[in-house]
């Protein structure tokens, strides 16, 4: 890897470099029922402007890995018991507060999920840009304004009201201000948490395209926290499909609806209802997800698995590649390669 | 409506305020006295030390409007200049308690833990002394005099500040722009100071205007026992002390004064309770 820069020719190659690398990453929550094991041994990376969607039930340690990576988890209670997250070559677990507050805002940013409570209702929305700006570009307050006025209307919204306070915007207008705060330093990496499960659905269709389309216009990569499969399948080009803190399936996103491989995967497209044959029951996933204070012996999802094989009571399965990237944590998948193997 | 819109949240309380009547009154009240001690040398008609001893213990009359005392000092321009010095106690003491106490308190209910135990548990210390009798202990280790007056009434009244602040900090803290300013890198200090301490004035305000009331009733009592702001100087406190003497003959000594701090800390506590219920939003409209 490391002669590739040395040549011309190799370096439209670059694609290949991961803007950010999670090796390992396992986070534990103490809590008075004991240890809750958020995040389990997860192995992820994301290329310059790619798109990565993260898919899995409420608890599945979405969020959490999305906050060790910008390092802002509450430290008590959350802990990283190991892994590394490299993020443009540097290790975010390692660096100092100061750097990591260089990086943040400047290099990744982060797009909350509720509008109505991520925007300071103290601060006109104007200067709440600015702030940002002001934090990692040495400009005059006059060029930061400008700059926030061209934000705004970049976003949708006229530049008279950069002196308006949030409560005077609607939920939809607010999360495209928090956008244009996102943006306000063209980062390279956005982490979008459930960006619109708190608008409304109309609305949703809107913010999403704006995300979509600056996020392309600036070239930024983005990591898309969402639970509905219908955005992902829009914006995304890989996906990561989290169950009990572990990526069970991860692929392109035309993979991964055309072949759908973990049992986790198939039931969430079960789910949703199709518009090509007529149902009278959506199937749903039996179960619930496991405890997170309790350590399952072998696969996580066993439990509620409908194709439940004896080793996976007792043994986690691996990661199994399928096609190229596309990789999956399944045993079925594991028997199925090992024949393969046997018969070559 | 646009123009509805683009009202600033200070209008909003301010309009919010003008529906209760008694805060009004409360608050045109203040402005008088604040105006009355601002320009207490332009409006007052005699001086407030000059000595008059052939028209002393004068009843109240043309001349004297509320009388003169036993050195024969108008005492309507002693209550003017009186207002002055009570109302330059009351906010400069609640300045410097809302400044140490809300700068304890920040800090402690931000970072948590051990500061946060370390601080509190100071302030609760403090609190377990009353706060006139903690008053009367700085004064008698610093020495009377306005300056040390208004430092030991502020120090007294820190913790009741400090433990306001902390408890909206806390509440503050986890709401999710703290957690999206700290996303964008911004360093706590200003977290605290740009993010925080601005979001958790309502409860402030409230109890500064009532904290004002009784830092004016604290120094009044200090100057009353002697240990607050000394004869000849004009203040309501020790015009109630020297006029004590007289109360038979005569009350309008002690009555004119006596009524001054009771219509200041009146006018104070409407205002606060007025405020309070214009600051909160759900008992808006």
């Amino acid at each position: 890897m490391g002669n590739e820069n040395s040549s011309a020719v190799k370096l439209q190659k670059t694609e290949e470099k991961n803007l950010l690398d999670i090796k390992n990453l396992s986070v534990t929550y103490k809590s008075e029922d004991g240890l809750v094991y958020a995040v389990n041994d997860l192995n992820l990376s994301i290329g310059e402007q790619e798109t990565l969607g993260f898919v899995g039930e409420t608890g599945a340690g979405k969020t959490t890995t999305a906050m060790a990576i910008m390092g802002l988890l509450p430290v008590p209670p959350a802990k990283v018991t190991s892994g590394e997250i490299y993020f443009d070559g540097k290790d975010m677990l390692k660096i100092s507060d100061k750097e990591r507050r260089s990086i943040l805002g400047e290099k990744i940013s982060m797009i909350f999920q509720d509008p109505m409570t991520s925007l300071n209702p103290s601060m006109k929305v104007g200067d709440q840009i600015i702030e940002m700006i002001r934090l990692h570009k040495k400009v005059s307050k006059k060029e930061a304004f400008e700059e926030a006025c061209q934000l705004l209307e970049l976003v949708g919204i006229r530049r008279e009201r950069v002196n308006d306070y949030p409560h005077q915007f609607s939920g939809g207008m607010k999360q495209r201000v928090v956008i244009a705060i996102a943006l306000a330093c063209r980062p390279k990496m956005i982490i979008a948490d459930e960006p619109t499960t708190a608008l409304d659905v109309t609305i949703q269709a809107q913010v999403m395209n704006l995300i979509k389309q600056l996020k392309e216009k600036f070239g930024t990569s983005m990591i898309l926290i969402t639970h509905d499969l219908g955005i992902v399948a829009e914006i995304c080009d890989k996906v990561a499909i989290m169950y009990a803190g572990q990526v069970v399936e991860y692929a392109d996103v035309v993979k991964i609806y055309n072949n759908p491989c973990h049992p986790y995967t198939k039931g969430l497209f079960n789910s949703i209802p199709k518009l090509d044959t007529e149902e009278e029951w959506l199937e749903e996933i039996h179960g619930l997800p496991p405890e997170p204070t309790e350590r399952i012996e072998g696969c996580s999802f066993s439990p509620r698995c409908p194709n439940c094989m004896e080793i996976c009571k007792h043994k986690k399965p691996d990661i199994t590649y399928i096609d190229g990237e596309h990789y999956t944590r399944c045993f079925l998948y594991e028997k199925q390669q090992e024949e393969v193997k046997d018969s070559e | 409506m646009e123009e509805k819109k683009s009202r600033s949240q200070f209008l909003t309380v301010m309009k919010a305020l003008s529906r209760n009547k008694m805060a009004i009154v409360g608050l045109i009240i203040l402005i008088i006295l604040v105006f009355a001690g601002t320009f207490a040398h332009v409006i007052a008609p005699y001086d407030y030390a000059a000595q008059d001893l052939q028209n002393a213990f004068q009843h109240p009359n043309a001349q004297h409007l509320f009388g003169t005392d036993e050195f024969g000092r108008d005492i309507f321009s002693r209550i003017i200049y009186g207002a002055r010095m009570s109302l330059l106690v009351g906010f400069v003491s609640v300045g410097i308690a809302v400044i140490v106490g809300g700068a304890l308190g920040a800090v402690a209910g931000y970072y948590g833990k051990r500061i946060d135990n370390i601080i509190m548990r100071l302030m609760d210390i403090l609190l377990a002394v009353p706060q006139t009798l903690l008053a009367i202990a700085i004064v008698a280790a610093l020495g009377t005099g306005l300056v040390n007056l208004m430092i030991a009434v502020g120090i007294s009244s820190v913790p009741t500040y400090a433990r306001i602040v902390r408890a909206s900090v806390l509440t503050i803290r986890e709401e999710e722009y703290i957690e999206a300013a700290r996303a964008s890198g911004t360093s706590n200090t200003k977290i605290i100071m740009k993010h925080i301490l601005p979001n958790c004035v309502a409860p402030v305000i409230v109890q500064v205007t009532l904290g004002i009331a009784s830092a004016i009733l604290t120094a009044a009592g200090m100057s009353f026992i002697g240990l607050g702001i000394q004869p000849p100087e004009a203040e309501w406190g020790n015009m109630l002390s020297s006029g004590r003497d007289y109360i038979r003959g005569y009350s309008y000594m002690t009555m004119f004064p006596g009524l001054a701090i009771v219509i200041t800390v009146l006018s104070l506590n409407l205002l606060g309770d007025g405020l309070r219920d214009a600051l909160d939003p759900k008992l808006r409209n």
